[in-house]
């Protein structure tokens, strides 16, 4: 091949490549567009804005964060503590790697990558927590949890040398593990310190339901999600010039992906609607929780397996909800159950169905035994750390808003402007707080048998 | 002024200030500040909200000039 070809072939490889991330971006972009919806819906008309505004700065906050900080420790921390290897110094915010470099582009293109992976992880914690943290406070945890405690899930088992991979032959393509599994697992620690929701249950530990003010808003919420889960998975590939790898090296294509995403998406879905009988909350946090399923093993699976998993990971998800109401966790959008429980359950069916499977460079074949270590470290990594810093801020009087905000709602306190000045009914108590506010009208609630 | 190259033969770094530089070194501590200063203020924002709910009393703060919004705090 003639030189001046092999210029153009290798120049427009690196086009492609940074053009695919791009595109990965953009499309997670829509994740946050999603999580924003379905969390103001999910809220009081009294927290509306403030839920919004918590939503909106997750996403900067972690992104500035990883900027800092999360890229660094991905690629120094592999073999499981900090190493100042290459990929490390040339992940230091000072280093020639992190700006615009011209004969550098992939290092800000997988960054962003990254970064969106980040801001995904720390935002599912946020729904979890509505309508009584601190904003401040959970920004502190959420840039913990995106920028630190994800991201050394991640440099252990979703990536090429990661310990996890290397001693373990841990599988994990989708993330369901360092992602779902490890914002579950923080979300669960939060929530005991954070306490329930004023009114959530009551003193007999009887489960009271509050509505969401707009449930078709939670379901526009989860269908972008869905939507931004295939940028969010096609960033889980590894394009190259000889086609698509996981991110463990292993030959794959996104045709792969795309049987078992959409299989995995409908399994759920169909799943949570039989065993919720057809309560719509559920049944479309089942299509999220279908493609969590099945998110570790989308290059391996058989479609019809694939569903299979999936509708009995959709199909959990109402029973391991109503387990946690029983421990008093309220969990607003089923965060926990949805990406912790189903994270935990997708790890270990790739333990069972996928056992034996081989992996590269001769690193140990995929076993049960691996993905069920591996699951508990994920575990242990998203809670541990998570529970000791919400307790820390707890203690700090910076996690949880005081009772009387809480009964007028976030929204008239600290955020100056109002969502619905035509006059949705706003949930919550009369608040005659001097600056002529009307007396607002209190929604109903139904107890749940 | 603060561009690290001369003109665009081969050029590598082309971020203001260039590699491990004072300049990069001096924006990333100024950027980290403000980083830090955010959580400060918000902080600041919220006690003074929150006070004013629980002694029920008019919030001081000013809102935005929005066409819309009800009257300014």
């Amino acid at each position: 091949m003639p030189p001046e070809v092999e210029d153009a072939v290798e120049a427009m490889t690196a086009v492609n490549n940074e053009f695919f991330y791009w595109m990965s971006i953009g499309l997670m972009m829509l994740i946050h567009a999603g999580f924003l919806a379905y969390e103001v819906g999910a809220s009081r008309s009294k927290n509306v804005l403030a839920t919004a505004m918590k939503n909106l700065l997750a996403f900067a906050t972690i992104v500035v964060g990883f900027y800092f900080v999360g890229w660094f420790l991905y690629n120094a921390m592999p073999s499981g503590f900090i190493e100042f290897n290459d990929a490390a110094k040339a992940a230091l915010p000072w280093s020639d790697n992190m700006g615009p470099n011209i004969e550098d582009p992939a290092s800000g293109i997988f960054w962003g990558a990254f970064a969106l992976f980040a801001a995904t992880t720390g935002s599912i914690m946020s729904g979890a927590v509505l309508e009584r943290i601190r904003t401040s406070g959970f920004l502190i945890l959420t840039v913990f949890v995106g920028s630190v405690v994800w991201i050394i899930g991640a440099a252990w088992g979703w990536h090429g040398a990661g310990w996890m991979l290397t001693k373990l032959g841990f599988h994990d393509v989708g993330a369901a593990g360092c992602v779902h599994m490890i914002a579950g697992f923080a979300a669960l620690g939060l929530l005991i310190n954070l306490g329930p929701r004023i009114g959530r249950f009551k003193p007999d530990g009887t489960t009271v339901t509050i509505p969401p003010h707009n449930l078709p808003l939670t379901m526009l919420g989860l269908f972008l999600i869905f939507t931004g889960f295939f940028g969010f998975l096609m960033g889980c590939a590894i394009y190259g010039p000889n086609g698509y790898t996981t991110i463990y090296g292993t030959p794959t294509n996104l045709s792969a992906f795309a049987f078992n995403t959409l299989m995995g998406l409908a399994g759920g879905i169909i799943g949570a609607y039989v065993t919720s009988k057809g309560e719509p909350f559920w049944t479309i946090s089942g299509g999220l929780a279908g493609v969590i399923s099945v998110a570790p093993g989308l290059d391996l699976y058989h479609p019809a397996l694939g569903f299979i998993v999936a509708m009995v990971g959709g199909g959990l998800i109402p029973y391991v909800g109503k387990l946690l109401e029983k421990f008093r966790i309220d969990d607003v959008v089923a965060a926990v159950t949805v990406h912790g429980g189903t994270g935990a359950y997708a790890l270990v069916m790739v333990g069972i169905f996928m056992h034996g499977y081989p992996n590269l460079d001769g690193y140990s074949p995929i076993t049960f035994w691996g993905q069920l270590i591996g699951m508990l470290v994920f575990a242990a990594l998203g809670f541990v750390p998570t529970y000791l810093l919400s307790l820390l801020l707890k203690k700090l009087h910076l996690l949880r808003i005081p009772p009387e905000v809480e009964e007028q709602g976030l929204d008239l306190s600290e955020v100056p402007a109002t969502p619905y000045p035509e006059g949705i009914p706003v949930t919550g108590k009369a608040a005659l707080n001097g600056n002529g506010a009307a007396p607002m009208v209190a929604a109903a609630s139904s107890e749940v048998k | 002024m603060f561009s690290p190259i001369d003109n665009w033969d081969d050029p590598g770094v082309v971020f203001t200030f260039g590699g491990y530089s004072v300049g990069v070194w001096a924006a990333i501590i100024v950027a980290v500040l403000l980083f830090v200063g955010f959580f400060a203020r918000m902080i600041q924002h919220e006690n003074h909200a929150y006070r004013a709910i629980v002694r029920n009393e008019p919030i001081t703060e000013r809102g935005p000039a929005a066409e819309g919004e009800p009257t300014p705090y």
